[in-house]
């Protein structure tokens, strides 16, 4: 052996061998004892969380989906997907029409995970054979694509784990023909803030104003609803309300979570400071949030039941803005301890995203539009612009410029597309926020 | 109030100083778009102009390397000459698009000059509505495509709706298929018009999977059959968001072992060749899902049959769903040995980006259980159920409702390909 020249007598050579074998054997034995481990699943037929299945019919076609949370995937698999960002649906489809169809995995999730590919991710403590077992299991639980006229398959998909309730697509085709589902599956041990407010007492009957014509909630909109939500003592600004919605409370929330907004724990520490904006002395009634893709921002919007209905409708005033995931954007801007305080907060005005809450605003008219929530939107005025050189600022320091419009949305209960939707109030065009070359 | 401003204090405080003037400010020049390759749609009183500047052309506009850090200005110029106000919707560009402010602060990290977002948002779109008789024109910032960059510019109105699909080339990429003259594989007497029942017998002889350079070993199963022409088949895989595949030269190798190592996303490296017909693939399309470890990709082969008038095309595709260790190559990817299951993600794929007209099955490739899969030519097994999916490309976009599903047994032969 080479290295028993030289630096070692031949004695503590043997010695050192001995104990690298020793150590090398133990380490075989110990990675062996660990990737040793069988596979044990649950059985899918009898796990408890298919008893919150919920159901849907199309003609007829009858689906049933049912979501397992953190601990019942970890039950049923063996394994604890929710930590990998993996949420498995189960879902029955009882064909009891006369023609074939295909489950079309895609509308659930575009870029769901395949089961052998969960298997695979997980592959690493288990033997050949805990492998073997493993890959099998989700092999035989996994929902097949093809339901033979008058047949019934069910299985499990495998998506990418959203926060609270589990909103979801399923299309179902067959011969020039489809069947549309959308899905709203709650979870146990979430319970989303709004779900703790009593919405049948935030006002009495006779604080409610009612609108039966677009112009005048048009003029209540510009010339008699505050500007801005206030501090937790009513006064401060709180920010722009700069969206206004009108629908149902399940219109508003299947759009927001088609659009892909996160609800908020109601119980959770989370968003805190969300909940310092007040309107009418009340912190949101919902908060919702959406993490920017590749992106170092959240875009977050705080909801309350306005005191009005539009044609028996409810309206619902909001605000959208971004907020910074990382502090670094201050070392960013190449502040120091020397810089005044006011020279920070006019700097943050001109450069920071969290500034620029019309930016947000368009995303949110776009992000429900798209998502084929909108009847007809409108821009309004009513917040009052905020510049660059003299910005307002809230009472949480957050300094911010607008064009001062409040973007208008009303909801529809069925997908509408994009060139159906109303435009309103076009007869004063709004303002143009800037020069663009 | 004064809790806030104590906590932007301490905050402060927190950090390393470092001044704004310790780096220059970046004025923008007044370059204009790349007006030789501007592209005009017009539509009624709406005129629509775009342009994409690759990485050179936006470093000198910006000052900086947008693509670099995944931003992709679009320039996007919308004359309305109507009475109406229109909305653009920069949303129809790409529904990630980066507010100025976003892509200011993207910059900010890493560029050695001060980007400033007042003058980024001096560059681009800051409003949906174009007012009557007015011009809106400026950049949105998209994520990145190299190659070719496909995306929507719709205009709605209360009267009409404008959707325009712009598929432009952006210089910098060599795309593998732009090298191949697809006119030139088949000699004008190779090529055969067939009815369907022979294309089918004849797609049923064809080799069961693709091989080796050698032509010796058996790979991946060819479970994939297209019947259109070169360019609805890249509009459609465009539209469904597959990238090409860069031809293997030196930098894209780089890049490729690069990603490998990082585990990032590379979305064009190159593909390696498999064999049909006695050549590598005529193109090869891949999508990334998070990583180069988890991406889908496919390769296609021009046959020299003919349905109406359309060329018929057969492909195999995999879906990688990790990496492992191999003694001959060091690492290779792990295909999901669910090849039906990759498959039929594909009808969906290209079906919810309307690109199906109809669709059906044959045979072929030969049946492999899942309790006595086959291997591939890295030793990976699959299990199928030998079935080739047959997919007609609409060449308008064809809602899923309105696909046809063709019921192709009747012409099956029960042959299976060599």
């Amino acid at each position: 052996m080479s290295c028993c020249t030289g630096w070692f007598t031949q004695g503590q050579c043997r010695g050192r061998w001995k104990t690298a074998r020793l150590v090398l054997g133990l380490s075989m034995a110990v990675l062996a004892a660990c990737s040793a481990r069988p596979y044990r699943s649950g059985d899918v037929a009898a796990a408890p969380f298919l008893q919150r299945g919920v159901t849907q019919e199309s003609g007829l076609v009858r689906v049933t989906a049912a979501v397992p949370n953190a601990g019942e995937t970890l039950a049923l698999t063996g394994l604890d997907l929710y930590e990998q960002g993996i949420q498995p649906i189960w879902l029955e489809i009882d064909n009891r029409s006369e023609h074939a169809l295909r489950i079309a995995h895609w509308s659930i999730d575009p870029y769901y995970f395949s089961a052998i590919e969960v298997a695979y991710m997980n592959r690493k403590p288990f033997s050949d054979s805990g492998y073997a077992a493993m890959e099998k299991w989700f092999h035989d639980n996994a929902l097949t694509r093809r339901v033979p006229a008058g047949e019934r398959r069910s299985g499990l998909v495998f998506t990418h784990l959203t926060p609270g309730t589990k909103g979801f697509n399923l299309d179902l085709f067959g011969d020039r023909r489809a069947h549309q589902f959308t899905f709203f599956v709650p979870l146990p041990g979430f319970t989303a803030d709004y779900m703790l407010v009593d919405f049948a007492n935030l006002y009495s009957e006779r604080d409610i104003r009612r609108f039966d014509t677009r112009e005048g909630l048009r003029t209540y909109l510009e010339h008699e609803l505050s500007c801005c939500a206030t501090d937790a003592n009513a006064s401060g600004d709180g920010g722009p309300l700069n969206a206004v919605i009108v629908g149902s409370a399940p219109t508003l929330r299947r759009a927001l979570l088609r659009g892909g907004w996160h609800e908020t724990r109601g119980d959770s520490d989370d968003l805190q400071a969300a909940r310092q904006h007040h309107y009418q002395g009340r912190p949101p009634d919902g908060v919702f949030y959406m993490d920017r893709q590749d992106s170092q921002q959240r875009m977050q919007l705080h909801l309350w039941r306005a005191p009005f209905e539009v044609d028996g409708e409810p309206g619902w005033l909001g605000q959208v803005y971004y907020r910074h995931l990382h502090n670094e954007f201050l070392r960013l801007l190449g502040f120091d301890r020397s810089t005044s305080y006011a020279a920070i907060r006019s700097q943050l005005a001109r450069e920071s995203v969290a500034a620029d809450v019309d930016s947000a605003q368009r995303y949110l008219v776009q992000n429900f539009w798209y998502n084929q929530s909108l009847r007809a939107l409108g821009l309004t005025g009513g917040v009052g612009e905020s510049r660059v050189d003299n910005p307002r600022v809230t009472f949480d320091e957050i300094a911010y410029i607008t064009g001062g419009q409040r973007a208008v949305l009303f909801l529809s209960e069925t997908p509408v597309s994009i060139e159906d939707v109303e435009l309103l109030f076009l007869q004063a065009p709004p303002k143009a926020e800037g020069s663009t070359p | 109030m004064k809790w806030a401003g104590a906590c932007l204090w301490l905050l402060l405080a927190a950090v390393p100083g470092v001044r704004a003037q310790d780096h220059p400010h970046f004025s923008p020049a007044a370059v204009p778009p790349p007006n030789n390759r501007l592209i005009v749609e017009q539509q009624g009183p709406l005129t629509v102009s775009t342009a994409v500047p690759s990485a050179e052309e936006t470093e000198k506009v910006f000052g900086a390397d947008l693509y670099a850090r995944n931003i992709q200005p679009v320039w996007v110029r919308v004359e309305n000459r109507g009475d109406t106000t229109l909305f653009l919707t920069p949303f129809g560009l790409d529904p990630a698009y980066y507010s100025p402010r976003e892509s200011a602060l993207r910059l900010r990290k890493y560029s050695e000059v001060n980007i400033s977002s007042q003058n980024l948002e001096g560059l681009a779109i800051n409003r949906l509505p174009v007012a009557p008789r007015s011009v809106l024109s400026g950049y949105v910032f998209t994520r990145v495509d190299e190659g070719t960059k496909s995306f929507n510019v719709d205009v709605v109105g209360p009267q009409s709706t404008h959707q325009m699909n712009f598929i432009v080339p952006v210089p910098g990429l060599k795309i593998d298929h732009r090298e191949i003259d697809i006119h030139r594989i088949y000699p004008e007497a190779r090529l055969r018009t067939v009815e369907l029942s022979q294309l089918v017998a004849e797609l049923e002889q064809m080799p069961c999977c693709v091989r080796d350079a050698k032509g010796k070993d058996r790979g991946d199963p060819l479970n994939l059959v297209f019947i259109g022409t070169p360019r609805d088949l890249y509009y459609a895989f465009k539209r469904a968001g597959w990238d090409e595949s860069e031809t293997i030269y030196g930098t894209s190798l780089w890049r490729t072992f690069a990603s490998a190592v990082t585990g990032g996303s590379y979305r064009y490296s190159p593909v390696s060749a498999l064999y049909v017909f006695g050549r590598a693939q005529d193109a090869a399309f891949q999508r990334s899902r998070t990583s180069i470890h988890e991406r889908n990709h496919f390769r296609i082969w021009l046959t020299p049959l003919r349905l109406g008038g359309l060329p018929v095309w057969i492909g195999q595709i995999s879906r990688d769903i990790g990496v492992r260790f191999t003694w001959r190559t060091i690492t290779t990817h792990k295909i999901d040995p669910d090849v039906d299951e990759t498959r039929d993600y594909l009808l969906e794929d290209l079906a919810y980006a309307q690109a199906v007209a109809k669709f059906g099955y044959i045979g072929g490739v030969g049946a492999a259980p899942y309790g006595t899969p086959r291997g591939n030519l890295t030793g990976d097994p699959y299990f199928t159920d030998g079935r080739r999916l047959v997919i007609w490309i609409s060449r308008g976009q064809n809602a899923i409702n309105e696909i046809e599903v063709r019921d192709l047994s009747t012409y099956h032969t029960g042959h299976i390909g060599d």
